[in-house]
């Protein structure tokens, strides 16, 4: 199944082992991953695999930062 | 008699004379007077009788003229009092009336303020927040270099061995 992993910058080979590694602990083993670039995400990485999403950018911690002061 | 000078026939005469005149006089005078005189007193009790009737029903009717000028002035005295409690009652009425819509209008008055108050805030907040969202990112755009940004996928890929999925 294919997982798009998201970052700003161009991650190296260690970073991919580790995240690949946990892809498959979640996900299982049979795994397509497609590593993208998007400035916009400010920081951290989201991955997608379908409609399942983890979303670790610096985006989604301004957004909770947002909702924690409208609280 | 003679002796005397007295002539008996002339006496009987007069006195027959005297008698006649009396009749007549009885007759035709005194009677009319007298019956004139008793006229005229009936006549007088009459118009001293009806005087004192008319006087009796003056007093009568000046005694009812009071009686109902009384009787009227209680009745006017009785209806003002009750006017007066009527008006009392009605302005009692109104001002307790006044009162609740006051306080009604108050509380109305206040829960709206509170409302607007909390919408205020809310904005106010949603506002803050929103600014300093944009600054932050603002700020982070700016300031990261390429190894910043590693550190903080490397932050990330830590996050990733926490995440469980169900």
């Amino acid at each position: 199944m294919k997982t798009e992993v998201i970052s700003t910058v161009k991650l190296d080979d260690s970073q991919k082992e580790k995240i690949e590694s946990e892809l498959k602990r979640l996900f299982g083993k049979n795994l397509f991953v497609d590593y993208k670039i998007d400035k916009n995400i400010l920081g951290g990485l989201i991955v997608k695999q379908g409609d399942r999403v983890i979303n670790l950018s610096v985006v989604a911690r301004l957004k909770e930062m947002k909702r924690y002061l409208e609280a | 008699m003679e002796k005397l000078g007295i002539n008996p026939l002339l006496l009987v005469a007069q006195i027959v004379n005297f008698v006649i005149i009396l009749f007549l006089l009885k007759k035709y005078l005194y009677q009319p007077i007298i019956k004139i005189l008793d006229d005229r007193k009936k006549k007088a009790e009459e118009t001293e009788r009806l005087n004192s009737e008319a006087v009796k029903k003056l007093e009568e009717i000046d005694n009812q003229g009071q009686k109902v000028s009384i009787d009227a002035k209680q009745e006017a005295s009785k209806i003002i009092a009750q006017a007066k409690v009527q008006g009392q009652k009605e302005k009692e009425e109104i001002t307790k009336k006044g009162k609740k819509e006051l306080e009604l209008l108050r509380k109305k008055l206040e829960t709206e303020m509170e409302a607007e108050k909390k919408q205020m805030i809310k904005e106010l907040k949603e506002q803050s927040a929103e600014m300093a969202v944009l600054v932050a990112e603002k700020v982070i755009h700016e300031s990261l270099d390429e190894i910043k940004h590693r550190h903080l996928i490397n932050s990330a890929i830590k996050d990733l061995e926490k995440v469980t999925w169900h």
